[in-house]
């Protein structure tokens, strides 16, 4: 497998009135060619500071650092003249609320050509072609009264498909999914998983799926990643980490998700997360970890190899106290 | 304890300026069922279906356009203002969003208090206290405003409240759909400590089918305002017989990836229609595998197939 993106040691923090938010506290992930990589955690936990940081759409109080290796050249050292040719060409990025990322004021063909003529050197008729056929490409049914509709005209699943379609229009190399189908019923949301990884097998892209549901992980990812307050505890293939889960962090979210096949006993996670403008010393789970030693309150454990492509951020398992 | 017999909630739609028309959204279309004391009832849908709805209007916070609710053989339709403001306290409602259910000027005690005032009850505070313990917070919360709380404890804060005038009956609308998964697995299992210790009575409004087999004794799957199938657990998540409530059990995600290529398979067809402008026939004909003739000019009935396993389908039990 080749790599694609690589990122190396990315710390984020957020200049706020209240003080220093720590958001990334060294995060370290890679993504291969053809791959869907999963990132899963709850609310705050920098999942999606880490796709914007690959973006460099991050607000100006943000301070960034470490490297973020993309096509062998790291992201973070280009000028923004060269970031604007990367976004949308190379590295597209859908959203959780496609009624938020579409204009409202124009039509569905305006918002596509502007697009297509930005990555492409074609003339607007030409575009609109092209424009058809991508949106028949997404499954989505007339699509002439489609590219002449507004965005509120058409329903959520409707517009998930053609955020879908305008970012791979210029096919990219990755494709980042934040949260792609949370704001969408269940039955929508099964055709929109389903579209993106037919599509990724038909056109070879890669997929950062960041999403906060362990089913979605389950029946979309090849590997995954939990965060956990701005770390990333732990990192494996999909299968091994339904079966074997080592981080009690992973450990614990396995077991608070109900399952809809049969009532399974919920054992929920003591407290919650912490704030990250004072995190806890250490490893950021310790407060409410059951195995918590007192190693964990000084040292934050680093992602360590535990078992072949199976990586661990945990004292129990090493985490090389040294690092 | 609850029965509610052919419930309908019509919200009239004005369209056009010089040439008026009105178009009637049909939330809750002739919906019956009834909640057995203790037990808790779900009903289950994608967005649109009608499942709050049918929640606000058997509280009465809206007005139904016909039919008729029971708790505890008292009919609620049709007590006056005075008669519902006696009988309110028995039955209280979560909701969703902690944050806007909860005044941001009011500090925890006073939230708590509030009803409590309101029927004028003695030794409030000791009552608030007592809970604040029962939902797992303590005294130092009482102070705090509703902005200071984590979602979990502002949810915890509004089951205080609904707690306060001792109700019978909760209508849980969401209640965990704002939450993180891990606070949202402690309030499902505060959720299930009360019911036990002060032997309320549910309706479980939610869209999670995980959530729904985890806290529910039975359900009642709903589609453009109709309940579709209604039965026990098991019989509605083991033997599905709608072929909407199927495609429901399908499209959810199962957390266990072994099953990730058998489930690949599965197709699911269409979206769900305006109704504002429902198909005529079985509303879900324009999306059902199985549709016939039939099903576009025919409506079918609820009809009992099993003993308490209802089903609204012209091929119930054949497909």
């Amino acid at each position: 497998m080749k790599e694609l993106l690589s990122i190396e040691n990315l710390y984020v923090n957020f200049r706020t009135l209240w003080g220093l938010v720590k958001v990334l506290n060294g995060v370290n992930l890679k993504i291969y060619e053809g791959e869907v990589f999963g990132l899963v955690g709850e609310t705050g936990c920098g999942k999606s500071v880490t796709a914007m940081s690959i973006l460099r759409l991050l607000p100006s109080n943000a301070e960034i650092s470490g490297k973020i290796i993309f096509k062998g050249k790291d992201l973070l050292k280009k000028s923004e003249e060269e970031m604007r040719k990367i976004r949308g060409k190379e590295i597209s990025i859908i959203f959780q609320d496609p009624m938020t990322s579409l204009n409202p004021l124009f039509k569905i063909k305006e918002q596509m050509i502007d697009i297509i003529t930005t990555h492409n050197k074609i003339d607007t008729e030409e575009a609109y072609k092209k424009a058809k056929e991508l949106l028949r490409e997404v499954g989505l049914p007339d699509v002439d009264r489609i590219l002449n509709s507004y965005p509120h005209e058409l329903s959520g699943g409707m517009r998930q498909r053609v955020m879908i379609a305008m970012a791979l229009s210029s096919n990219p190399s990755l494709l980042i999914a934040d949260e792609p189908t949370t704001a969408l019923d269940v039955t929508i949301q099964k055709q929109i998983l389903d579209l993106i990884l037919n599509l990724k097998e038909e056109l070879g892209f890669s997929v950062l799926l960041i999403t906060h549901d362990l089913g979605v992980v389950a029946e979309s990812c090849d590997r995954v990643g939990v965060m956990y307050a701005g770390n990333i505890v732990e990192i494996a293939d999909t299968e091994e980490l339904f079966e074997n889960p080592l981080h009690p962090y992973t450990q614990g979210l396995l077991s608070v998700i109900p399952d809809p096949r049969y009532k399974k006993h919920l054992k929920p996670l003591r407290g919650q997360v912490p704030s990250l403008i004072s995190p806890p010393r250490g490893c950021r789970f310790n407060p409410r970890c059951e195995f918590v030693r007192d190693s964990c309150k000084l040292k934050k454990p680093a992602l360590v190899e535990y078992k072949e492509s199976h990586f661990v951020a945990c004292h129990l398992y090493g985490g090389n106290p040294d690092d | 304890m609850i029965k509610v017999e052919h419930l309908k909630k019509y919200f009239p739609i004005t369209k056009g300026f010089i040439r008026k028309k009105t178009l009637y959204l049909k939330a809750v279309d002739d919906v019956s069922f009834i909640i057995n004391d203790g037990e808790t009832f779900a009903l289950v849908g994608e967005s649109g279906s009608g499942k709050s709805t049918t929640g606000r209007t058997i509280l009465r916070l809206y007005e139904p356009t016909d039919g008729k609710v029971f708790f505890n053989d008292i009919e609620i339709t049709a007590l006056s203002e005075e008669e519902l403001k006696k009988i309110k306290p028995k039955m209280q409602m979560i909701y969703q969003d902690p944050y806007s259910s909860l005044n941001p000027r009011m500090t925890v005690f006073d939230i708590i208090a509030e009803p409590l005032k309101e029927y004028n009850y003695k030794n409030i505070e000791d009552r608030v206290l007592e809970l604040l313990e029962s939902v797992g917070l303590s005294e130092e919360h009482a102070s705090k405003y509703p902005d200071e709380l984590s979602g979990g404890q502002c949810q915890r804060v509004a089951i205080a409240r609904a707690l306060a005038l001792e109700p019978e009956f909760l209508v849980l609308d969401e209640p965990t759909s704002a939450l993180d998964v891990s606070v949202q697995a402690q309030v499902l299992n505060l959720l299930e400590k009360i019911q036990k210790e002060k032997k309320l009575t549910y309706l479980f409004i939610s869209h999670d089918l995980g959530l729904v087999r985890y806290l529910s004794n039975r359900v009642g799957v709903m589609y453009l305002g109709k309940i579709v199938e209604l039965g026990t657990i098991e019989q509605v998540f083991d033997n599905p017989l709608h072929p909407y409530t199927r495609m429901l059990l399908q499209s959810i995600p199962v957390p266990d990836p072994k099953q990730k290529s058998k489930r690949r398979r599965i197709v699911i067809k269409g979206e769900i229609p305006s109704p504002l402008n429902p198909p005529a026939g079985c509303p879900f004909h324009t999306r059902c595998p199985y549709a016939q003739e039939i099903c576009k000019r025919k409506e079918p009935l609820l009809i009992e197939v099993k003993e308490g396993h209802l089903v609204r389908c012209h091929f119930a039990g054949e497909i």
